[in-house]
């Protein structure tokens, strides 16, 4: 019997031999961090996923940045969409911060990616490089990169308030980070972007121009010191981007005689490399397609305003409220009329009786024909009556998905208005590259030059640059910013959305009744998921 | 008959058993005396001392068997027990006793072991031949029958002294010592195996049929039953644990249960099990015992035939037996696996006997337990219309299209499409299964083929399965035996390319005014209706037929060897090796198809070709090895075993997880009153880092069987009163893998896993008590437990902000708390023609959290709080719905302005949900969120009951839960939400509007943002009673079965889920879907067994 029990003593001998080693098992396919952070290649990649531009129109994938569609939340756009349709909730202000889509997933895509960029920062000197000064390039993208994210978030989240800045990848109790003022924030951005412009080269050759450049810092720097009103600073930066010469407006090839032929270009295939861009998406705007009407296989997701369309000057230069009350009513019952306004509005907005759009295809624009899949109460039909057409080049009418061009998040078109709004808002409004930047602008959209006789003080110069602003940069991702840095939210978001024209009623349609209060909508609320984990972070006021 | 006689002897019970399997004597007319003897030693040293004169040969037996561990065999025919003999012995062996006995008569006697058999002795024994000439009415049909008699125990020991009859005659003979036995008899004549203390069975006399192998069961009351526990077997009388069985014949047999895990709904207290969808191939339940004790994985370790693995692809006709071991005596031997209970499987194996076919089959139809009613499409027009009016646009559609819809005279412009009717349908079951099985004392094997066939609701939704499973056992030598088990099965399963789950949604979502397809128009292009409701193409008729399908193929196989090795008397070396491989497979399949418009032609979309496909598999082993050894001296039996093991899976793209164990448990016994166990585990794992590898678990358990006491001797119709009480310590390891790693991908350098270098086991540390009571010869059966389980160093992961760029890691965290008790009453008889069985439990479970560092953790809609239950609801308090009278009127801009005391959500108006200010601090924010009831039911109660008259069975099962809270999410909530588009159902048209102000639904808003709120207004009483089964059967046996080439026949009706109780009507209870949750199902179904 005693055998037996020795043998009892041996069984757990059995684990002594089995050592340690059976039970470890580290993950198979990832690495530490002390394994990474070796190559080049590896820094390059690393990069690589701190990468999220904007998207202009394709608006199906997380965090769902898309400027077109967040420009359905100001009174340019309505967003009938039914996807992202918190958009539309942010438009008319029924937003809540529980709201998943836009306002959660922007808010932790955007912290993540900057989270990335730090420790790309903080671990790019334990590399080895080849090539030293990719290590700089590398280097600057990447704050580039978290400077930009920093200043979406603080323009969409914190424009009063300011927003929790990330310097350094965080761990532990630090994770829980309390709000920076505007002004700090800003200046934490704007040292993120001195930098980037030190080490990056002003303007990258053709085959590297999608990379961070020192002129994307500096463009940046003149946006955020341009909302944070830090005008002369807004305004040296332009300059610098002016002063290079390395960019200017886009002129077309083409031989047509069309008017406004450079500006429609400037969004078809055709323009797609040129000088103006200075920072975009590669097929940014596939899907533009879409923003059409289910009559031209579109899905029209984002819709424009009657205010917009009202906001276009007619070809003389002259706005339609300049005019007596019978041409007001006759632009505003037919945008189309003698095709006398901005060239930009029929390169951008298809209104109602549109058949010169795609005549190569036959198609007229009647949201008004009981019988047409267009009409107004039709599904995918835009309820407004009016259609955004810029970004649809013919070209894409086959592949209404995918199909598309580059998207332009940052153009020269945007630095000189930001340089003219910098002068005119710090008092200089009699400098001469007011008028001479604005003209610019306005030439190359075959427009008169300015009335200096009407648009010779601060006010008018500021309504003017207000409204070509507006025009030139329609849909474009700006509106939302500019109704916020301008304070005319409840101005221009409040009351009833109207859309074209409806010769059957005799009455402009009516899409919906928004709602505004500043300074609350100024900021969108922070998601619930925040508050409630995060007890250093206070809901934005009002909220 | 004569008379039975009941030997007497002094072998304890227990060891008269399991020694023997002999605790009676046989009393049969055709007798031997069979005296069992320890072994040749203990005939050769058991002296004995008899002084007898002139008593009868009966006396003197009755003085062995009284004085010694012998027991006697014979048949009174060939003994004269009334003959006078004298014994005077002094400290002689039995053999000297029996020469003295028997000299000079005919009788002859064998000893083997501790059996003495007396007999006619050569010269006398009856041949067959002069039987035959005995009986007159012989004729030529006669037939010679041979075969052995064995137990059901393993290896299968054969049975001497078993009486084989014929029924209705005084003809038969009983087995010999190896258990063979001759008989004569005729066609259809039915042999009779009886043998006291087993079951007896009839065998039916065929021409075919002349070498029988015949196995009998023991004759097991209840509490007497052995009870499987994984690594032993223990007799639950000994058993100190909180041990519950599911009762397979009720709960599985017949029934058209397509995964293991629904059978165990109601019958077990203690466990809930709950089904959230009824997608066939993907509709197993969840189980949870004794409560959540952690806030990760809580699901149970399930061992089937030792090796742990999922129990859904078993083929429910294989099951011999599903124990659940709820404490910690019981489950501290599975140690770091067992804290969320142990489930243990047992598959049927072969058992000796002739080679037996047996066919189980049933067919159903189901359908849907709750179908959504949608409003028709006049109807959803107008409540669009009224939507886009109250947030300030123009009604979408004109009263005249409207007029259009509802007179339907214009199918294709103004369409009433019911998308539910028209893609919904009735869905089927099929099963069946073939198995065979047989064997002798050298091998006994069992074959099981099933086929089970599912067809959904929807289109393209099936699942086909085939299981294979070959269990053979080969008893190599006299003390080796080998189990030597085959599983195969392969599951073949479609679904839409988009999932059944996203048609649920679309039916949901699609308007009732847009055309499914329209009519042909002689072109050969399909075109199908549009929709606005999103800016894809997402009409589900066109996805249904165009949108291409996935095919998941699964295919799994596993040996598992185990051979046993009894190396000397009671010292058992049992080994066990498994090894499995899974292998899957999907395939995705959809052809181009262009998408055109009906009126103008044009190409609206495409769906690009996909022929995309991606695999996954796994491999796993189990080795182990345990030693056990029984010590049994006068009134102590102590039981112990010891034993190690390993393990090791690799799934996917090589993620491995391996564990090692070893293990030893102590089990005493003094005169089986006294009970005492103590159980000891170590175990490793791979999930842990450096220094938290190990885990150590002790259990210590006592029993007390009061009935055995002699102040309870008179009670007779006490059968068994029991106490017991168990402590002990149980582990919980199952998180992620690599947790303690903080992982980076290495291409591109992406944070992948956020680790914590010192995670360790969550610790389960619980107290068990509890009775057993069985009463009145087994007529009643009582058991009650009292538990409290404490969860220490619970893992979680605490939610991280947003901003932080992280994911969450996890801690040990804090404290977990469930207490509760169970009770079941099981009352059964059997009469002649007619027996019943009720069998009745209650369980009642309380959770809360003790202890939460850094707490409380609020994940929005739910919280994790000291005091409260796990993952506790915590949302908005409401009073209804605000009326015109809560406000003071509007502004110029059309606000209201609320009255004092009442605070609204900015733009909230008439008819929006009345949010309270818990807070008091003048404003509705998230502060104002409180708890709100919890997730996990407090009560599981179940009722089964069966009758049987005659041929007829009829039975039914009722569960239910009882105080839980569910609450109405997404679809269910408001009649439309543009964000969230759906159609509304019928009894959302009870939305508010100033002249229905009492209404069950707040006021129409394409997006209703502040009524969307987590708020209790949604919320519902989810306590349910569920009918789960009505089953009535008939069953055709004996010589009635014979006529038509059967030897068993049963046919039943039964009835899955035909009845729910529940406060509301609107939603599943149990399943408590949001919106798109493929629906639990109502089978009806016919069904046949036979036996040949």
């Amino acid at each position: 019997m005693k055998s037996y029990k020795l043998l009892y003593l041996l069984l757990p001998l059995f684990l002594l031999f089995s050592c340690e080693d059976f039970i470890t098992r580290d993950h198979p396919t990832s690495v530490t961090d002390n394994d990474f952070w070796q190559t080049q290649s590896q820094v390059e990649s690393a990069l690589g996923s701190c990468v999220h531009l904007p998207y202009g129109c394709r608006y199906w994938s997380t965090p769902y940045y898309n400027r077109i569609c967040f420009e359905g939340a100001t009174d340019n756009l309505y967003h009938p969409g039914f996807w992202l349709r918190a958009i539309r909730s942010i438009g008319n202000s029924t937003i809540t911060p529980s709201e998943t889509q836009i306002i959660r997933e922007f808010w932790e895509n955007r912290y993540l990616l900057i989270r990335r960029c730090c420790r790309l920062i903080e671990n790019i000197d334990k590399s080895y490089f080849t090539l030293e000064e990719e290590r700089e390039h590398i280097l600057g993208e990447a704050y580039v990169y978290r400077a930009m994210y920093h200043m979406e978030l603080l323009f969409y989240y914190g424009f009063h308030e300011g927003v929790p800045v990330m310097m350094e990848s965080l761990s532990g109790e630090n994770i829980y980070m309390g709000r920076q003022p505007v002004d700090v924030a800003a200046d934490l951005i704007l040292e993120d972007l001195d930098k980037a412009e030190q080490l990056l080269p002003f303007k990258w050759d053709e085959g590297r121009s999608t990379r961070m450049s020192g002129a994307t810092a500096v463009a940046l720097k003149s946006t955020v010191n341009l909302n944070v009103k830090r005008y002369a600073e807004a305004a040296a930066e332009a300059k610098k981007i002016i002063d290079s010469g390395m960019f200017e407006l886009f002129y077309t090839p083409s031989t047509d005689n069309t008017p406004g032929k450079n500006y429609r270009d400037l969004f078809y295939h055709v323009g797609e490399v040129n000088n103006e861009r200075i920072l975009y998406r590669t097929d940014g705007a596939q899907g533009g397609w879409r923003l059409l009407a289910p009559g031209i296989n579109g899905a029209a997701v984002d819709v424009p305003t009657r205010p917009i369309v009202d906001a276009y000057e007619t070809k003389q230069g002259k706005t339609i409220f300049e005019l007596g009350n019978d041409s007001i009513e006759i632009y505003q019952k037919d945008p189309l009329y003698n095709f006398n306004r901005d060239p930009r509005l029929y390169h951008s907005i298809m209104v109602p009786g549109d058949d010169y759009s795609f005549p190569q295809f036959n198609y007229k624009y009647n949201p008004f024909d009981n019988s047409s899949v267009d009409h107004i109460s039709q599904g995918n039909a835009s309820p407004t009556g009016f259609v955004c057409k810029k970004f649809a080049d013919p070209l894409d009418k086959g592949t209404p998905d995918f199909g598309g061009i580059d998207y332009m998040i940052i153009r020269y078109a945007e630095i000189l208005l930001n340089y003219v709004e910098a002068l005119v808002e710090s008092g200089n409004f009699s400098n001469p590259d007011v008028v001479r930047y604005l003209n610019e602008i306005r030439r190359r959209a075959d427009m008169p030059d300015i009335d200096v006789s009407v648009y010779n003080t601060q006010d008018k110069l500021r309504e003017l640059y207000r409204r070509e602003r507006r025009i030139e940069l329609a849909f474009e991702g700006q509106r939302i910013w500019d109704i916020r840095r301008w304070g005319i939210g409840e101005e221009v978001m409040n009351g009833q959305v109207l859309g074209a024209f409806n010769p059957a009623s005799g009455e402009f349609v009516q899409v919906e009744t928004r709602f505004y209060d500043s300074p609350k909508n100024d900021q969108w609320p922070i998601h619930n998921a925040e508050i409630t984990t995060n007890l250093k972070l206070k809901q934005n006021s009002g909220w | 008959m004569k008379k039975k006689r009941k030997t007497r002897c002094f072998l304890t019970e227990s060891v008269r058993k399991t020694l023997f399997k002999m605790k009676l004597l046989t009393a049969v007319f055709f007798s031997c005396v069979v005296v069992a003897v320890a072994s040749d030693s203990y005939s050769q040293q058991a002296k004995f001392s008899f002084n007898l004169k002139n008593v009868t040969l009966r006396e003197v037996f009755d003085e062995i068997e009284k004085n010694s561990e012998f027991i006697l065999m014979y048949s009174e025919a060939d003994v004269d027990l009334e003959r006078v003999v004298c014994v005077e012995v002094k400290n002689k062996n039995i053999q000297t006793i029996l020469k003295q006995l028997f000299d000079g008569t005919s009788n002859a006697w064998k000893i083997s072991d501790r059996q003495i058999v007396v007999n006619q002795g050569e010269s006398k024994t009856v041949s067959q031949k002069e039987l035959l000439s005995r009986d007159e009415r012989l004729d030529d049909g006669n037939l010679l029958i041979r075969g052995r008699v064995f137990d059901k125990s393993e290896p299968p020991q054969s049975l001497p002294g078993v009486s084989v009859s014929i029924k209705n005659t005084t003809r038969g003979t009983v087995t010999d010592e190896q258990g063979y036995f001759k008989l004569t008899a005729n066609k259809g004549d039915i042999l009779v195996f009886s043998f006291i203390g087993y079951q007896p069975q009839e065998f039916l006399v065929e021409k075919s049929k002349l070498e029988l192998i015949i196995s009998l069961a023991e004759n097991i009351q209840n509490l007497e039953e052995v009870i499987v526990t994984g690594l032993t077997e223990e007799r639950r009388l000994n058993s100190i644990s909180s041990i519950s069985k599911l009762d397979i014949s009720s709960h599985l047999e017949n029934k058209p249960v397509t995964q293991l895990s629904q059978a165990l709904q109601g019958g077990i207290t203690g466990l809930t099990a709950t089904q959230s969808s009824g997608i066939p191939g993907a509709d197993a339940a969840e189980i949870k015992i004794r409560g959540i004790s952690t806030l990760g994985n809580s699901d149970p370790l399930i061992l089937v035939d030792g090796i742990p693995m999922d129990m859904n692809n078993l083929d429910p006709t294989t099951i011999e037996s599903v124990t659940v071991l709820k404490d910690a005596a019981a489950a501290a031997i599975f140690g770091a696996r067992a804290a969320n209970g142990v489930i243990v499987i047992k598959t049927k194996r072969g058992e000796p006997g002739n080679v037996k076919v047996r066919y189980n089959g049933y067919y159903g139809v189901q359908r849907a337990t709750y179908a959504p009613e949608f409003v028709d499409g006049p109807t959803y027009m107008k409540i669009i219309n009224e939507a886009t009016i109250n947030e300030g646009g123009d009604p979408r559609y004109s009263q005249e299209a409207i007029d259009l819809t509802k007179a339907g005279t214009d199918p294709i412009n103004y369409p009433n499409t019911n998308w539910y009717n028209l893609l919904v349908h009735e869905g089927s079951i099929n099963s069946h299964s073939v198995s065979v099985s047989g064997g002798s004392s050298l091998a006994r094997f069992s074959l099981n083929l099933n086929y089970l066939g599912q067809q959904g609701f929807l289109d393209n939704v099936d699942s086909e399965r085939l299981t294979l499973r070959v269990n053979t056992t080969v008893t190599v030598a006299k003390n080796l035996n080998v189990n030597m088990d085959f599983n195969a099965y392969r599951t073949d399963r479609r679904e839409p390319l988009d999932g059944a789950n996203w048609f649920l949604n679309r039916i949901d979502a699609t308007l009732p005014t847009m055309i499914p397809k329209y009519p042909d128009k002689g072109d050969g292009i399909d075109y199908y209706g549009k929709d606005y409701t999103s800016s894809i193409d997402t009409n589900p008729m066109l996805r249904m037929e165009k949108g291409g399908i996935s095919n998941w193929l699964n295919d799994n196989i596993s040996v598992n060897i185990q051979p046993k090795w009894t190396i000397k008397d009671k010292l058992n070396f049992r080994g066990q090796f498994s090894y499995r491989v899974n292998s899957s497979i999907t395939n995705e399949k959809r052809d181009e198809f262009n998408y055109f418009d009906y009126e103008t032609g044009q190409l609206l979309s495409t769906f690009k070709t996909v022929r995309g496909s991606s695999q996954g598999r796994s491999s796993y082993y189990f080795i182990g090895g345990n030693l056990d050894y029984t010590l049994e001296k006068d009134d102590h039996r102590l039981f112990t075993i010891a034993g190690y093991n390993q393990e090791l899976t690799n799934s996917g793209a090589w993620d491995e997880w391996s564990m090692i164990s070893t293990f030893g448990k102590l089990n005493y016994s003094f005169k089986d009153k006294y009970l005492l166990e103590g159980t000891l585990r170590v175990d490793g794992s791979s999930r842990f880092g450096k220094g938290n590898k190990f885990g150590f678990f002790p259990s210590v358990g006592v029993g007390w069987v009061i009935n055995k006491e002699s102040f309870l001797q008179d009670y007779n119709w006490l059968d068994i009163f029991k106490l017991r009480a168990s402590y002990g310590q149980l582990g919980n390891e199952n998180i992620g893998l690599y947790r303690y790693q903080s992982v980076i991908n290495s291409k591109t350098g992406i944070e992948s896993v956020f680790g914590n270098a010192n995670i360790t086991w969550e610790t389960v540390t619980m107290l068990d008590s509890g009775f057993d009571l069985a009463i009145f010869n087994g007529f009643a059966e009582i058991t009650f437990d009292w538990y409290d389980k404490l969860t220490t160093d619970i893992i979680i992961s605490p939610p991280v902000p947003l901003s932080a760029g992280i994911k969450s890691s996890p801690i040990n965290a804090g404290e977990v708390r469930n207490r509760g008790w169970e009770f079941s009453v099981n009352l059964g008889k059997q009469k002649k023609d007619f027996n019943y069985n009720v069998h009745l439990g209650l369980s009642f479970n309380k959770n809360k959290i003790e202890r939460l560092i850094n707490g409380p953790y609020d994940n929005n809609t739910s919280i994790n709080k000291e005091g409260y239950a796990i993952n506790s609801y915590y949302r908005y308090k409401t009073a209804g719905l605000l009326q015109e009278s809560d406000f003071i009127g509007q502004d110029e801009n059309g606000s209201w302005i609320p009255k004092e005391g009442i605070v609204i959500f900015d733009g909230q108006a008439p008819g929006d949900i009345k949010y309270l200010d818990t807070s008091k601090d003048g404003a509705l924010s998230v502060d104002d969120r409180t708890i709100q009831g919890k997730r996990f039911p407090s009560y599981n109660y179940f009722s089964n009951i069966s009758l049987g008259y005659k041929n007829f069975d009829f039975e039914i099962l009722l569960q239910g839960v009882a105080d839980i809270k569910g609450y109405y999410e997404r679809h269910h909530t408001n009649p439309i939400d543009m964000t969230d588009h759906h159609t509304p159902f019928v009894e959302q048209t009870d939305y508010w509007t100033p002249n229905n102000t009492d209404a069950k639904y707040p006021r129409l808003l394409t997006d209703p943002a502040y009524n969307k709120y987590s708020s209790d207004f949604w919320r519902y009483d989810a306590s349910f009673a569920r009918v789960r089964y009505i089953q009535f059967g008939y069953t055709l046996k004996g010589k009635d079965s014979k006529k038509i080439g059967l030897s068993r026949a049963r046919f039943y009706l039964n009835v899955q889920n035909p009845l729910t109780f529940s406060s509301q009507s609107h939603v599943d209870p149990e399943s408590r879907p949001s919106a798109e949750t493929y629906p639990l199902v109502k089978t009806y179904s016919i069904g046949l067994n036979l036996e040949f």
